[in-house]
C-alpha cells in the first residue's frame, strides 16, 4: 500500500475494442465495433441516446459478455472478465447514475477505494493495536482527495445526503483515489449545473493533465467534449459512424445531420 | 403396485388442491413483486373463518362456505388497504414490505391462537366414507378436493386469459407506473388481484381444514409449500404454478412411498435449492432477460 | 435470584445470536433465515462429541465452530450468488433441511427425543454446576464474542461490506469481489453462531430440534429488524426488547400460553410499524432496503 506522497509510476494503459457486437434478443445494440484509445490521450464517443454508447462501457468494465468480440488492456485479454478483476487492472469507472455508498459518509466513500485484498485476512482485522493507525492513514488520504474536488468540509456527513453535484463529485475523488491508469468516465457532467459542469470539467482536466491518463468519455454536452477531447468516436445505432479529430467529426456534414436531426438542436 | 398407485393419487389430490393455494400466492408475487408471506395469515384466517361459520355458528355448508369466502375477501382487502397500499404509496422496495407481510403473519397467527386455542379443530367429526375410484379407494372429500381444486384452477385459468382486466395484472407486476398511464384502475386492480388471492387460498383452506383439521400454526406450511410450487413451476406464468404445485405434491408421494412421510419436507426444499441452483426461472418459465446491467 | 441470572444467561445467548447474525444482515445486507440452523449446529456437535466421545471443552467449542465454519462455507458457495428475495428463500431452504435432518437422522441425532445428560464444561475439575457460575460463564463467552465483533465492525472488511450492502455495482469497480466478501462475511456469521449453541447445550444439558427452528431463525432476524443493525448498540437494544418484554408482560399477571401469543402480537405489529417509520429499527446504523 502506496501512501499519497509517493506518485505511483502508473503503467500507461492503451484500451484496444475489436469486433465487439452485443445483442438483447432481437435488439442489436453493438455491431462490429472498433476503438483505440491511445496512452493519455481523451477519447469521447459521442452519438445520439441508444446509440449503444453506456452497452460499450458495460462490455468494457465487464459488466456484459459479448456474444462476439474483444476487449484488450496494453494487449491483455479482458473480455468477459468480472467488473472487480477489471478494476484491479487500474480501471476507474463513473456511471451516469451517481452511485454514492448513501449510509456511509464522505470520508468513508473516499476511503473504500483504499482497501486491498491483504486488509481482509483474520490476523488484520484482529490486531486492533494496528487498526488506529490504520485508520488515520486512510482518512488522511481521502482528505487529500475531497480537498482535490472541494468537499473536504463535508466528510462525516453521510454521502446520501448531499446534492447530486457533490455526489458526482465524491464519485469522481473516489475513482481517482484508487489510482486508475484507464478512467471511463459515463456523462461525468450530465444534469449538473453550469457552475458545476465548470468545476468537474476542470478537474478532469487537471487529472489528465497531471496523471497522463487514458481517459474514455462519454458526453453529450458539446462544449464540454471539445474542451476535453483528444479524438472522438461518433457512434450511431450500434457502429462506429466516424472517428477522427474534433474538426474532422463534430464538422462532418454527415454527422451533424445525424446528430442534429435526431437530437433536435443540441449545438454542435 | 397397489401402495404406489395409492400414494401416488393421495399426492395427486393434494396437489389439485396446492394448484389453488400456489396461484393465492403467486397472483400477488407476480403482480405486487413482494414475497407474500401474508398468503399464510390469509390461509389460516379462512380455516377458521370456516370454523367459525360451520361449527361455532352451526351454519348450513353453503352459507358457511359463502361466508368464508367473503370473510376472506374482506381479509385480504384489509391488508391491502392498511399495509400493502401505504409501503406502495412510500415507494418501499420489496425487501421492506416482506417484513411487513411477515408481521401480518405473525400478528394474524397469535390472534388467532389467543382467541381459538393452540390444539387442533377440526369442522366434521364424521368419519368420511370411502370409495372405489380406478381401483384405489379415495374418501369423498378427497375427491371434492381433486375435482373443485381442479375445477377452480382451470375456471381462473379462463378469467386470466379472456379477462379483461386480468392482463393488466402481468404488466402491474412489470411496471405498475405505466397503469394509470394508460387509464387502468391501478388500486382497483390491486384489490381484485388481493380479492382474488384471497378466495383461492380460502378455498383451498376449506377443502384441507374440512379434511384434517387446522390449527394456528399451520399457515406458514403451507406459504413455503405454495411459493416453493409457483418457483419451482416458474414465476410467470399461470398455468406453471398448476404445474409446479401438481409436481411437487406427486413428488412428495414418491418419498413417501420410496422412504417414508417423515422426509417430505425435504423433498419440498430439496426441489427448491435445485431450482435456485440449476434452473433459477422454474421449469416452464423464460430466462430472464438482462433488466439492467450492472 | 436465580431467576434473574437466568434471564441473563438468555440475554447472553441471543446477544451472540443477534451479534452472528448482525454481520450479514446488518453489514452484508442480506437477511438470512438460516441463523438457527447454525446454532442448532453447533449444539449438537457439542452434545455429540462431549457425550459420545467425552472430549472437553476446549476440544468441543472449537470443533463446533470449526464445523459451522466448514457449513457455512459451502452454503455460502451455493447461495451467494442470489441477492434479495431469492437469498432468503434460499437461506429459508437451508434452514428447512438442516431442521429435518436434525430431526429425522434418528441415529445420530435421535431426532424428536433429542439428546439429554449434556455434560455442563468443566476446566481443570472444576465443574461449571450452579446457575450464578453459569451466569459468569456466558458472561465471558459473550464478552468475547462482543470483543471479536467490536474489532470486526471497526475493521477494513466491515467497510467493504457495507460499501457492498450500499451499491454492489459502485463496489465492484473499486475491486472488491462481493462473493468473496459474502462468503467470509457468511463464514464468520455461521462460526459465531456456533458459540451460543455450544453455551444452550450446555446450559439446558438437553437438547431437541424444536428449539431450532425455522420460527427461531425468524426470531433473531426480527431482534435484528426491531433493535436495528449495522451496529453494536442495534442488536443489543433488540435483544433486550425482545427478551425483557415477555418477562414485564408475566409480571403483568398474564398466563404463561396468553403472554406467549402477546409478545408474537407486540413484535408483529412493531415490525410492520417500525420497518415503516423507523427502518433502522430501535438503534441501528442500517435502514433495510
Amino acid at each position: 500500500m502506496q501512501s499519497n506522497s509517493d506518485p505511483r509510476i502508473i503503467l500507461p494503459v492503451e484500451l484496444r475494442v475489436e469486433n465487439v457486437a452485443k445483442s438483447f434478443g432481437s435488439f442489436v445494440a453493438l455491431q462490429n465495433v472498433n476503438l483505440t484509445c491511445k496512452v493519455g490521450r481523451v477519447t469521447a464517443l459521442v452519438g445520439p441516446n441508444g446509440a449503444g454508447k453506456t452497452t460499450l462501457f458495460h462490455v468494457i468494465g465487464g459488466n456484459l459478455v459479448p456474444d462476439a468480440g474483444k476487449v484488450f488492456l496494453n494487449g491483455a485479454d479482458v473480455t468477459g472478465l468480472p467488473p472487480y478483476k477489471i478494476a484491479r487492472r487500474h480501471v476507474g469507472r463513473l456511471f451516469q447514475d451517481v452511485r454514492v455508498f448513501p449510509a456511509l459518509s464522505v470520508a468513508e466513500n473516499i476511503e473504500v477505494a483504499f482497501l486491498h485484498r491483504s486488509d481482509y485476512t483474520l490476523a488484520t482485522t484482529l490486531a486492533w493495536w494496528r487498526a488506529e493507525a490504520r485508520e488515520r492513514d486512510r482518512r488522511e488520504r481521502a482528505m487529500k482527495w475531497l480537498e482535490f474536488v472541494g468537499l473536504a468540509d463535508k466528510a462525516d456527513e453521510p454521502a446520501g445526503e448531499l446534492s447530486y453535484g457533490q455526489q458526482k463529485l465524491i464519485a469522481l475523488a473516489r475513482i481517482v483515489a484508487l489510482r486508475p491508469a484507464l478512467l471511463l468516465l459515463d456523462e461525468p457532467t450530465a444534469a449538473l449545473s453550469p457552475a458545476m459542469t465548470k468545476k468537474m470539467v476542470e478537474l478532469i482536466k487537471h487529472l489528465v493533465a497531471e496523471q497522463k491518463l487514458t481517459t474514455v468519455l462519454i458526453e453529450h454536452n458539446m462544449g464540454v467534449v471539445r474542451e476535453l477531447a483528444d479524438y472522438i468516436y461518433f457512434l450511431h445505432e450500434g457502429t462506429v459512424h466516424t472517428h477522427g479529430s474534433q474538426k474532422e467529426v463534430l464538422e462532418n456534414p454527415a454527422v451533424r445531420e445525424l446528430y442534429m436531426g435526431l437530437s433536435g438542436g443540441m449545438a454542435i | 403396485m397397489n401402495l404406489f398407485l395409492q400414494l401416488l393419487g393421495n399426492g395427486i389430490v393434494q396437489g389439485a388442491v396446492a394448484m389453488l393455494y400456489a396461484s393465492g400466492f403467486g397472483f400477488v408475487y407476480r403482480s405486487f413483486r413482494v414475497f407474500h408471506i401474508a398468503m399464510g395469515a390469509q390461509f389460516v384466517f379462512s380455516c377458521y373463518a370456516f370454523y367459525f361459520c360451520a361449527a361455532m355458528l352451526k351454519l348450513p355448508l353453503a352459507l358457511a362456505v359463502c361466508g368464508t369466502l367473503a370473510l376472506s375477501a374482506l381479509f385480504a382487502a384489509a391488508i391491502e388497504w392498511a399495509v400493502y397500499r401505504p409501503f406502495f404509496r412510500k415507494s418501499c422496495s420489496s425487501g421492506v414490505v416482506m417484513i411487513a407481510s411477515l408481521g401480518v403473519m405473525i400478528v394474524v397467527e397469535n390472534v388467532i391462537a389467543l382467541s381459538f386455542g393452540n390444539e387442533v379443530k377440526t369442522i366434521s367429526n364424521q368419519l368420511e366414507p370411502s370409495v372405489a375410484f380406478a381401483g384405489l379407494r379415495f374418501t369423498r372429500i378427497q375427491l371434492l378436493q381433486f375435482f373443485a381444486g381442479l375445477g377452480v384452477f382451470a375456471a381462473v385459468g379462463v378469467l386470466v386469459r379472456y379477462g379483461k382486466w386480468f392482463k393488466a395484472l402481468w404488466a402491474m407486476g412489470d411496471q405498475p407506473e405505466l397503469l394509470p398511464v394508460l387509464g387502468l384502475p391501478l388500486m382497483r386492480l390491486r384489490l381484485l388481484v388481493m380479492s382474488l388471492g384471497g378466495i383461492l387460498v380460502a378455498i383451498a383452506a376449506m377443502l384441507i381444514s374440512w379434511d384434517i383439521g387446522m390449527d394456528p400454526h399451520v399457515g406458514m406450511h403451507y406459504l413455503l409449500l405454495g411459493s416453493v410450487a409457483v418457483f419451482f413451476g416458474g414465476t410467470d406464468r399461470y398455468w406453471a404454478w398448476g404445474a409446479g404445485a401438481m409436481l411437487l405434491s406427486v413428488l412428495q408421494s414418491l418419498a413417501v412411498w420410496q422412504f417414508s412421510a417423515r422426509w417430505t419436507d425435504l423433498v419440498t426444499f430439496g426441489v427448491l435449492i435445485f431450482v435456485l441452483l440449476f434452473r433459477p426461472q422454474g421449469l416452464f418459465g423464460v430466462s430472464k432477460r438482462l433488466e439492467e446491467a450492472k | 435470584m436465580n431467576y434473574l441470572l437466568h434471564i441473563g444467561v438468555m440475554l447472553g445467548i441471543y446477544g451472540m445470536l443477534a451479534l452472528s447474525a448482525n454481520l450479514l444482515i446488518g453489514f452484508g445486507g442480506l437477511l438470512t433465515m438460516a441463523q438457527a440452523a447454525f446454532y442448532g449446529l453447533g449444539a449438537y456437535t457439542y452434545a455429540l462429541l462431549s457425550l459420545k466421545f467425552g472430549l472437553p471443552f476446549f476440544v468441543t467449542l472449537p470443533a463446533a465452530i470449526a464445523l459451522c465454519a466448514l457449513v457455512g462455507w459451502l452454503f455460502g458457495h451455493a447461495a451467494l450468488r442470489f441477492r434479495n428475495e431469492a437469498f432468503v428463500l434460499a437461506t429459508i431452504g437451508f434452514q428447512m433441511i438442516v431442521y429435518v435432518t436434525l430431526y429425522n437422522w434418528t441415529d445420530l441425532t435421535r431426532g424428536p427425543y433429542g439428546i439429554s445428560g449434556i455434560p455442563r464444561p468443566s476446566f481443570f475439575g472444576i465443574g461449571i454446576e450452579s446457575v450464578p457460575a453459569y451466569f459468569l460463564f456466558t458472561l465471558v463467552l459473550f464478552s468475547a464474542v462482543l470483543g471479536f465483533m467490536h474489532l470486526v465492525c471497526r475493521s477494513p472488511f466491515a467497510l467493504s461490506l457495507k460499501a457492498l450492502r450500499d451499491d454492489e455495482a459502485a463496489a465492484q469497480t473499486l475491486g472488491i469481489c462481493p462473493k468473496g466478501q459474502y462468503i467470509r462475511a457468511m463464514v464468520f456469521s455461521a462460526a459465531v453462531a456456533a458459540v451460543p449453541g455450544v453455551c444452550f447445550a450446555s446450559y439446558i444439558t438437553y437438547i431437541d430440534p424444536t428449539s431450532f427452528t425455522l420460527t427461531e431463525s425468524i426470531f433473531i432476524a426480527c431482534i435484528l429488524l426491531v433493535g436495528g443493525s449495522g451496529n453494536l448498540q442495534g442488536p443489543m437494544a433488540g435483544v433486550a426488547f425482545m427478551l425483557i418484554l415477555p418477562e414485564l408482560l408475566r409480571f403483568v399477571g398474564l398466563p404463561d400460553a396468553v403472554a406467549a401469543n402477546m409478545r408474537e402480537i407486540i413484535y408483529g405489529v412493531l415490525l410492520i410499524v417500525l420497518i415503516y417509520m423507523k427502518p433502522k429499527g430501535l438503534a441501528g446504523a442500517y435502514a433495510i432496503k
